[in-house]
């Protein structure tokens, strides 16, 4: 069992139970004097690191201090007040990462559509007027209308994109309304504004993770995160100096072709060490979330690759599109559902990647690569599930087994790094001359 | 419920963390969210629980408010059970 599930033993937390439930979360907020200072110094030594290393650039750092300068107050405030002092430093904090019409506008967006979903209207009436009101968005989007500047859209877009699916999802099955308070916590989080590649963070989860355990070991998770997050993208700094360059010419012996395809792969660096900062940042304010990305350097399968990177994604469509689409269809036999909702979960996952080109960049991203890239990966994760299940689970022991495992992470990560190169060239052209220049000049 | 709560564990262990003492998996213990069960898992358990408790389970109560802690998963089970 790993380690996070065997040190992940919270509270009893149903719906069933709620004062239960708040009882254990305000215990588990319980301040000592020793343990904040502990952290104190930490989150210093963090920012120390963040200076020195020029991390990402100025907003970034911006964002850290008012998070630990926040972390300070809020580990002190009355239980009653930390979700709204945490939602007051997001709306606050926002004026300092963006300029004021675009934070406005963010915050009257999200409003007026908090208005919508939780007013009394059907429910699917409310889903249609939502879906008006992103569509009058994204004209809004594609014309830069309004005369509102390119950042407001990206953010509006990295807040709203994925997460307000995930909301209206939940809200369906919900027991009881929205509140706004755990709808402001859910959208307006202050690293959204200078993350604009965010975590599709799972709405239930991060209300049923909310103060789960003893916020000192939430709090130190967030911190072990960050340090992760922040040795990542040092690497990623690295590796962007380091990598061949792109042009064909230049990759003139097969050493420079594999440099220039891990080198490509390793990129993704950023993303990975980003998206632990994002969720550490989190965990100072009492959100218990999982890890975003588990040793994906390591998957010894694709179907492995597809578990450990990027998890809020894949769980998203697990959520989304897997499970609905299996449940639909699996009383016409397990496999052919598990097959097709495989088949659509990569679907989906290529539309969206467009779909999340648009509104941060503002262009619909189609390309022959792109769509290759999701259609070669889909068809063999599926080919690897379908292998996967008919062999058990059985530890493995002795220095053959380990070997084999060793052998296949290093085929899974050349697999990958290929696949991956083939993804990053503008065109399939432009791929294969890269590859072969080598050969034949 | 006791009962419902150590099939459940029984059946995690011998599919999913074969060698795992029992002991180490708790009721509260995160299946899906510390990555104990991925997709795949998560249905194999949805048949157990279907076939062994005669309930039918649908798509949005495999989300991690239902379907993410043994006693959660247990709970649901009462829950769906016809009263005797």
């Amino acid at each position: 069992m790993s380690v996070e599930a065997s040190t992940l033993t919270g509270s009893i937390e149903t719906k069933a139970r709620p004062g239960i439930v708040a009882d254990a979360r305000e215990r588990h907020a319980a301040c000592s004097l020793v343990g904040f200072a502990i952290t104190l110094v930490q989150l210093a030594a963090l920012m120390v690191v963040f200076r020195v290393f020029q991390l990402e650039d100025r907003r970034f750092r911006i964002l850290a201090a008012i998070c630990f300068a926040g972390f300070a107050v809020h580990y002190w405030l009355p239980f009653r007040y930390k979700e709204w002092f945490w939602i007051a430093l997001s709306l606050g904090g926002s004026y300092f990462l963006l300029d004021a019409l675009s934070a406005t506008m963010v915050i009257v967006i999200a409003v007026g559509l908090y208005g919508v979903i939780a007013s009394a209207l059907p429910y699917r009436t409310r889903i249609a007027i939502v879906i008006l009101i992103g569509l009058a968005l994204g004209y809004g989007r594609a014309t830069l209308g309004f005369g509102l500047p390119n950042g407001f859209w990206q953010v509006l877009g990295a807040i709203f994109m994925f997460r307000l699916s995930v909301y209206l999802y939940d809200l369906r099955h919900a027991k009881s309304a929205p509140t706004l308070r755990e709808y402001l916590a859910y959208f307006l989080v202050l690293p959204n504004y200078y993350f604009l590649l965010f975590p599709v963070m799972d709405y239930q989860t991060l209300r049923k993770t909310y103060y789960q355990r003893d916020i000192h070991r939430i709090v130190q998770q967030g911190i072990d995160w960050m340090l992760r997050g922040t040795v990542q993208l040092l690497l990623y700094r690295a590796v962007f100096h380091l990598k061949p360059s792109a042009a064909p010419d230049e990759i003139t012996s097969f050493g420079l072709l594999a440099g220039y395809m891990v080198g490509t792969y390793l990129l993704y660096l950023r993303v990975s060490g980003q998206f632990h900062i994002i969720v550490g940042l989190l965990h100072l304010f009492g959100y218990d979330l999982p890890e975003t990305h588990r040793r994906y350097l390591l998957a010894r399968t694709l179907t492995d690759f597809w578990r450990r990177i990027n998890i809020y994604w894949k769980d998203y469509m697990v959520k989304m599109v897997y499970f609905p689409v299996y449940f639909k269809l699996r009383r016409s036999g397990e496999r052919r559902a598990q097959v097709i909702a495989t088949a659509l979960v990569f679907l989906a996952t290529w539309l969206l990647h467009s779909y999340q080109w648009f509104w941060l960049r503002g262009t619909w991203l189609f390309t022959w690569t792109d769509t290759l890239f999701w259609a070669i990966l889909g068809g063999l994760v599926i080919v690897n599930l379908l292998m996967e299940q008919k062999r058990r689970r059985v530890p493995r022991t002795g220095w053959r087994a380990q070997a084999v495992v060793a052998l296949q992470t290093a085929g899974t990560f050349c697999l990958i790094v290929v696949l991956w190169s083939f993804w990053n060239a503008p065109t399939v052209g432009t791929w294969v001359e890269l590859v072969t220049f080598w050969r034949v000049g | 419920m006791t009962d419902i709560r150590n099939a459940i564990r029984q059946f995690i262990i011998a599919e999913y963390l074969p060698g795992e003492s029992p002991d180490n998996l708790k009721d509260d213990t995160p299946l899906r969210t510390s990555g104990i069960l991925d997709s795949m898992s998560t249905l194999g358990l949805v048949s157990f629980v279907e076939e062994n408790y005669g309930v039918k389970l649908d798509a949005h109560e495999t989300g991690i408010e239902y379907f993410d802690r043994i006693e959660d998963i247990a709970a649901l089970v009462r829950r769906k059970q016809p009263a005797e």
